[in-house]
């Protein structure tokens, strides 16, 4: 399978942070979903892919292109979180601007999601409530039919029905296999629903990449008693948390876990359950 | 490039086409119906500062990381920074020649006088705003405009205080500015080489930008 995106070995210093040695792929006709800490480079990492930061060293290869300053940008549609046109400008403007800025811009489509996300084209921006600034920004960003989607929380601040519109529009988009979204979200039960794959992005590093069904297959939550869970393999322990008699413990085997404690209670973990318990075995 | 103009223009209307119709009509008036006719050379002042506001305004909503993630180059993007200037200098141009010939028909001053003064203001407002736009990519639009205005004030202050004592008499200018400027050649230094430097000034400005801009990490 193509990549969309390969990076390997990305490494960027600033004076308080350090993004290390990242790898991460976005194999084509896919969804990564991009998970973090506040500050865990995940928007650095965004940044680096379509040029907006010069890097320290590693190699990103964005649509088979390898030099930033070479990437042909009509190809990606990227929402980030606080950055995108003055608040004074209306929907209509942005569309007069867009046709003369990408190649691709297709102002019937723009016209579509504007009706879709219920979008008045002569609103400002800054009459518009969060969740409609974001679907304005989505709108902005697929209007060209990118083949590359970047997304910076372009979820967050949607209420749950329009968040399940734009997974649906998501779902669609990659139906052709021949496009590709990067999302980081906050919300990792909206990656739950829709990534292919979970990239984990902790303290500046990659701690996994996997195929999201495989991740939520093989990382469990383990409730045992501090004597059981002395027993089982620390390999397999990533964190630990004591409450009150009994031990809640991320495993990231289940099936071992299981097999090595038949009578413990191992429930399936969520992205979110693993973040916290990471997040929690850093703070101990 | 047209959709970067496209997009300041739109934002710069909206911030400032109120502000800008008053300062049109009060300088107008002072110019037409008081003894202030410097008050038509003030609109090249004023208009480049509204294009430099437009990069505070950009800063405010996190342009250029936007911008990045679009198809322009970084050489567009300052590009099209400089080419409003132009565009603000030469419609500002426009409008004081419209003046100026209303003053003479009004007043009976002299057009051809006023004129080359609001050409002269106007090619050294070409190089005072490519300056600042310059020194605004490096070190942001407040720092930049304080610097500027600083250095303007300073030099002011200098001539003011030489003239009050007395040495400014027997200052003299070397002997090439004061052939080109006061001597025979006045004209010639007051029609091509003020303006042709002005012009230099702002296009090493525009190639300097360029290269400030190119370097910066958003």
């Amino acid at each position: 399978m193509e990549n969309a995106i390969c990076i390997r070995g990305l490494c960027k210093h600033y004076k308080d942070f350090s993004l290390e040695n990242l790898d991460l792929t976005v194999p084509t006709g896919t969804i990564v979903g991009f998970v973090g800490e506040n500050g865990a480079g995940k928007t650095t990492t965004l940044k680096a892919i379509f040029g907006a930061i010069h890097t320290d060293g590693g190699s990103i290869e964005v649509l088979g292109c390898t030099d930033p300053n070479r990437l042909d940008k009509s190809q990606i549609g990227v929402v980030m979180e606080d950055s995108f046109f003055y608040e004074t400008l209306t929907p209509r403007q942005v569309n007069s601007i867009m046709k003369s800025l990408q190649p691709g811009w297709d102002s019937g489509e723009f016209t579509r999601l504007l009706n879709a996300y219920q979008l008045p084209e002569k609103k400002l921006i800054k009459d518009m409530s969060k969740g409609m600034r974001m679907k304005f920004r989505l709108a902005t960003a697929l209007a060209h039919k990118p083949r590359l989607l970047i997304l910076d929380e372009a979820t967050s601040g949607l209420d749950p029905v329009v968040r399940g519109e734009v997974l649906d529009y998501l779902r669609d988009y990659i139906q052709d296999e021949n496009h590709s979204v990067l999302m980081s979200s906050h919300i990792t039960s909206d990656l739950e629903k829709v990534a292919d794959s979970i990239a984990y992005l902790h303290k500046g590093k990659l701690l996994f990449q996997m195929d999201r069904d495989e991740l939520l297959e093989k990382y469990g939550v383990l409730r045992c008693s501090p004597e059981q869970l002395e027993a089982l393999d620390h390999r397999i322990k990533v964190a630990t948390r004591k409450t009150g008699f009994t031990c809640e413990t991320l495993v990231s085997d289940t099936a071992a876990a299981r097999r090595a404690l038949p009578d413990a209670v191992i429930d399936r973990a969520s992205i979110e359950d693993i973040m916290q318990f990471y997040t929690g075995r850093d703070a101990q | 490039m047209i959709g970067l103009l496209k997009k300041d223009f739109f934002i710069l209307w909206h911030a400032y086409h109120k502000n800008l119709t008053l300062v049109l009509v009060l300088y107008s008036a002072m110019a037409l119906t008081m003894d202030f006719t410097f008050m038509v050379f003030f609109f090249a002042w004023i208009s480049g500062f509204y294009i430099l506001s437009g990069l505070t305004i950009d800063n405010y909503s996190k342009w250029d990381l936007y911008a990045a993630s679009l198809p322009v180059s970084k050489r567009q993007l300052v590009g099209a920074k400089f080419i409003l200037i132009t565009l603000a200098l030469l419609i500002s141009f426009a409008i004081g020649t419209l003046l100026c010939g209303l003053l003479a028909l009004l007043k009976g001053e002299p057009l051809m006088e006023n004129l080359l003064s609001l050409l002269a203001v106007s090619f050294v407002c070409l190089a005072y705003f490519g300056v600042s736009l310059a020194l605004s990519y490096k070190y942001g639009v407040e720092k930049a405009r304080t610097a500027v205005l600083l250095v303007a004030a300073a030099l002011f202050g200098c001539v003011m205080m030489l003239d009050k004592l007395d040495l400014l008499q027997d200052l003299t200018l070397p002997p090439l500015l004061q052939t080109l400027f006061l001597g025979d050649l006045a004209i010639w230094g007051w029609a091509v080489v003020m303006p042709v430097g002005c012009i230099a000034v702002y296009l090493l400005c525009w190639a300097i930008a360029t290269r400030i801009y190119s370097r910066k990490e958003f």
